[in-house]
């Protein structure tokens, strides 16, 4: 429960020929948690680069395809994926099957950027034509102008101003008459022989001249009919078009998913071929795989190689063994998001016990604590029941969240029915057993004991890791140890009998004093029992001041957690004295408006629920991380991450 | 006036920037460097300085070519530039990110000269700068695009589609890519301006003397590229420059555009003494000056951020002038081995280095 699933270290040593068969029966099976080649050794010096440029060779591969899709607007849900892969030749037969997508896709695509230019183009000439259809010109006669240049187009808005300061040697006018998506539709006149001074300055411009087919004639009101059948025409043509594209992506769905599928299970294939150890014509296939798995991959091996394999297991406990060993957790559903707590602040060595279980418990006490309220707790657990069956799409991702919510909830509403208070009124169910406001010194005093009570399930724990990683003898005189935890008992011990009266026991102080001393003495101690020499390294009068330090420091943490407890019942009375402020608020603003007390009334629950429970969720965190966890807690493992193939869902090992 | 407050905002960076700047090559350096003969030669002995990892990187691609090592020159100044801003934030933050972008438009231009070329995908990726995974471009699928009116299509979602959707009517009709890259620049050094603008106080101010040189230094260089090389009317010069930079407006650049001297306008915009009179003899009025206008230019800019260097360090200048000191080293050792390759004495590549004074 408390430990991570046990690992063997294998070692498949294959034939050239049989590498890559291996390589996806390893994959499929999904189990095998790749050693790094660099720790190969001798076997890491003939490892090729050819594999890694394979592996981003099909990363582009992958971007061209994702790209494809995208612009075709096809669902990305990956194929199922049959057969075998060969991925040192797929490359070339992939490059050229995605060539010819792109080819039509490329061309469909450009068809229709011609095509809704074509239909911009029509509307800016309607808009030209619009501006000229009162005065009932002839579009010949502006067409045969002698004396007068006129250019219609559209340029850049912000090159307006400047295209004017660049006209300074020839009168000129231009008439702004439409803006649209940063251009400007403009009318510009000057004399004919300033034509090419004009004309060359709107080049420069960006010009996007507007001209009339040839074929246009009559008044701009006969013209503007003419340019509104046009547009009707691209529209269709633009319709069909988004029809063919319809048609192609459908038709294209299929292999474009395939290609992408292929492509991320042969570059899975290739990275896994990158960290393979080689020399001559035989591969070292190295990694972890949990212990009862080992005999399924042995057998997978042996049967596609036909026996041509050499399998090794090893222990991870070997003597002199230096690498990390990935750590698998195995929880149930429910335990999953209180696992992705944990590995926030860290991920479970090895040889770590694994705190999920515990911190699901404490979590969900210390919350519950912090939060009580029935009708607060059940908004809560409502809420997380919302996000678990992933009723609202948007929130979907969140439903890991939502098991906690539930369960966090459910606790607030448990203490709720203790301090007997339903969304902040008192009194209105009865009281279990006490009310937070009334009943202060009695809550701090059980948030104290509690603390205590986990502080020393936190110092088991670091026993319990000494012990699991064989260090116990550093875990005898260590501040968080068997020395710290008789010290903590024996300071409790001065504290409770003074509470009650007995004053202090000389013997107690005794044994105190002793046990600081051990603590002080710790390192040379140590090291005494380690059969290390000398006990101390370095200048006698700067290390006693470092081990009072570090002394005073144990005293001061052990002092600061079990009292950094107190905020469990400091935090229930403040929700009490919160909901008593809101309806404070409700009497005074809502004085005979029944409604506006109702609405403020249901608005600071609101607020409650959402402000302090976060605020409440964070004071949880934080007492888990900094009291609890840095009892025995290091959290630098490395997570299992097994070599699999994409699209193919393997599961994590039981 | 420095306040206490930059020198905790700049402390990281200015830390960081001094240990970089250190590793700009010495003066001694650069004297071995002019003087060993041959190519091979000058690439061994760069080897052995901060730049040893460049050439083992283009070694070990197997392509210890000239072209291959301008591209990964540019790509160290490019990654220096991306370390310079490692603890910077806000304005400052977004000014630096936007002066890194102009390799990034250089490899887009780039781009488009492949595409427009019909070269290969492979081909047109040993022309671009390695940007590592700082760019957020997607280079791999655009390499595969056909046509430059394709490639436009694509680049749809980017900061980049103005300017070329305006000037790609242009193309089409005068099928080069002048057009496209004018549009690509102007759009690009106005957002540089207005990242500058949005700085304040001290930042804005060092800024402007840095980078704001950089963008009057441009657009005179334009106006003169344009009217004595490309033969444009006034009209076009104006409309294919800046608008208004920090020391240059439409009036100076139509003044250039109707046949003003370089040297009238050199002094009209940084004073008498700033050029040496024989540098402002050079610049007659035919296209051999241009190469000498922008060599001088170049060298009052690297002058400007050599001064940057000294003085109050946690500030932006500090950080400016090392980019930039940096970018320039990068260009000489550019035109240092172009004259190995083309067996120029060491006076003539002298001449052309941008540190000549040194």
């Amino acid at each position: 429960m408390f430990a991570p699933a046990e690992m063997s270290e294998v070692d498949i040593f294959v034939f050239e020929n049989d590498i890559e068969e291996v390589a996806q029966t390893v994959a499929r099976l999904g189990v095998l948690h790749l050693l790094d080649v660099n720790t190969l050794g001798k076997w890491a010096q003939e490892v090729g680069t050819e594999w890694v440029g394979r592996v981003s060779t099909y990363t582009t591969q992958e971007r061209r395809v994702l790209e494809l899709l995208n612009q075709l607007g096809i669902e990305k849900t990956p194929r199922s994926c049959e057969g075998r892969l060969d991925p040192a030749e797929d490359l070339a037969s992939i490059e050229e099957e995605l060539h010819q997508v792109e080819e039509q896709t490329h061309d469909l695509r450009d068809r229709q950027e011609v095509l809704s230019q074509q239909l911009e183009r029509w509307e800016l000439l309607g808009q030209s034509m619009g501006t000229l259809a009162p005065l009932s010109v002839s579009i010949s006669d502006l067409r045969e102008f002698q004396h007068l240049h006129l250019v219609a187009g559209t340029i850049p808005s912000e090159n307006l101003a400047r295209l004017e300061a660049s006209l300074f040697r020839i009168p000129y006018t231009i008439i702004p008459v439409h803006h649209y998506r940063g251009r400007v539709l403009i009318f510009a006149f000057s004399a004919q022989e300033h034509a090419a001074i004009l004309d060359r300055a709107l080049e420069s411009a960006f010009l996007d001249p507007l001209t009339l087919p040839e074929e246009f004639e009559g008044t701009a009101q006969e013209v503007l009919d003419q340019i509104q059948r046009n547009r009707q025409e691209t529209e269709t043509e633009l319709a069909k078009l988004r029809e063919e594209k319809q048609i192609m992506s459908e038709n294209l769905a299929p292999q474009l998913l395939s290609l992408w599928t292929r492509i991320r299970r042969d570059r899975a294939i290739s990275d896994a071929m990158a960290h393979f150890g080689h020399r001559g014509r035989v591969y070292l296939i190295a990694g972890w795989v949990p212990k009862n798995r080992v005999d399924e991959v042995r057998l997978a091996v042996e049967e596609v190689t036909e026996g041509r394999v050499t399998f090794e297991e090893n222990s991870p406990y070997a003597p002199g063994e230096r690498v990390q060993v990935p750590t698998l957790l195995r929880h149930s559903r429910l335990l999953k998001p209180v696992e992705g707590l944990v590995s926030t602040y860290g991920t479970p060595g090895y040889r770590e016990l694994d705190p999920t279980p515990l911190v699901a418990i404490t979590f969900i006490l210390m919350f519950g604590v912090m939060f009580g309220d029935f009708g607060h707790g059940l908004v809560l657990a409502l809420f997380g029941t919302v996000l678990t069956l992933r009723l609202i799409p948007q929130l979907a991702n969140l439903a890991d969240l939502g098991i906690i919510l539930i369960f966090a909830g459910l606790s607030s509403s448990l203490f709720g029915l203790l301090f007997g208070s339903v969304f902040g009124m008192e009194g209105v169910i009865p009281q279990l057993w006490i009310n937070p406001l009334d009943d202060i010194l009695i809550l701090l005093g059980a948030s104290i004991v509690f603390g205590v009570i986990l502080l020393n399930i936190g110092f088991a724990f670091r026993l319990a890791t000494a012990a699991r990683q064989g260090n116990y003898k550093e875990a005898i005189f260590d501040r968080n140890g068997v020395a710290g935890l008789l010290l903590y008992w024996s300071l409790l011990g001065m504290v409770v009998s003074i509470a009650t009266g007995n004053g202090l026991p000389i013997w107690l102080v005794g044994i105190a004093l002793l046990l600081m001393l051990t603590l002080f003495l710790a390192e040379p101690l140590t090291r005494l029992i380690e059969g290390k020499r000398p006990l101390a390294e370095g200048n006698l009068p700067e290390l006693a001041v470092q081990y009072f330090f570090e002394l005073f420091e144990a005293l001061i943490s052990y002092l600061s957690n079990t009292l950094s407890y107190v905020r469990l019942g400091a935090f229930a009375v403040a929700h009490v004295g919160l909901s008593l402020v809101v309806f404070l608020l409700a009497d005074m603003v809502g004085q005979g408006s029944p409604v506006l007390r109702l609405l403020i009334i249901i608005g600071g629950n609101l607020f409650i629920i959402g402000f302090e429970g976060l605020i409440v969720a964070i004071q949880t965190l934080r007492l888990e991380y900094y009291e609890l966890f840095g009892k025995f807690f290091k959290g630098e493992g490395i997570p299992f991450k097994p070599l699999t193939l994409p699209a193919m869902e393997c599961e994590i090992p039981d | 006036m420095a306040t206490g407050l930059d020198a905790v905002r700049y402390t990281a960076s200015t830390a960081r920037v001094k240990g970089l700047y250190a590793q700009l090559l010495k003066p001694d350096i650069w004297r071995d460097l002019i003087l060993v003969e041959g190519f091979h030669p000058t690439v061994s002995l760069l080897k052995e300085t901060a730049y040893g990892d460049v050439i083992a990187t283009v070694e070990q691609s197997g392509q210890l070519n000239l072209e291959t090592l301008e591209r990964h020159l540019s790509g160290r100044a490019a990654s220096n530039l991306r370390k310079t801003m490692a603890f910077t934030s806000g304005s400052v933050r977004h000014l630096l990110i936007v002066w890194w972008q102009h390799f990034e438009l250089e490899n887009l231009k780039g781009l488009f000269r492949g595409i427009d070329q019909g070269l290969a995908p492979d081909t047109i990726r040993r022309l671009l700068i390695p940007l590592e995974e700082y760019s957020t471009l997607p280079w791999e699928t655009l390499l595969h695009e056909r046509s430059v009116r394709s490639l436009i299509t694509r680049l749809e979602d980017t900061h980049y589609i103005n300017p070329l959707r305006n000037a790609l009517p242009a193309y089409e009709r005068e099928q080069t890519l002048f057009p496209l890259e004018i549009a690509l620049d102007i759009r690009y050094y106005r957002d540089l301006a207005a990242a500058i603008l949005d700085l304040n106080g001290e930042d804005r101010q060092d800024a402007k003397r840095i980078l704001g040189i950089h963008l009057d230094i441009l657009n005179i260089l334009w106006a003169y590229r344009y009217r004595v090389y490309h033969g444009l009317s006034a009209e076009e010069i104006v409309n294919y420059t800046l608008w208004r930079t920090f020391r240059t407006n439409a009036d100076l650049i139509r003044r250039i555009a109707l046949g003003a001297p370089p040297a009238d306008i050199l002094i009209e915009v940084w004073g008498t003494n700033t050029f040496s009179p024989s540098d402002l003899a050079a610049l007659d009025d035919t296209p051999q000056m241009m190469p000498r206008l922008e060599l001088i230019l170049l060298r009052l800019w690297r002058k400007l951020a050599q001064r940057e260097m000294g003085g109050y360090p946690f500030r932006l200048g500090t950080l400016l002038g090392y980019v930039i000191l940096e970018e320039l080293e990068a260009q000489d050792l550019i035109t240092l081995l172009e004259g190995k390759v083309m067996g120029w004495s060491v006076e003539r590549i002298q001449e052309y280095l941008i540190r000549y004074e040194e």
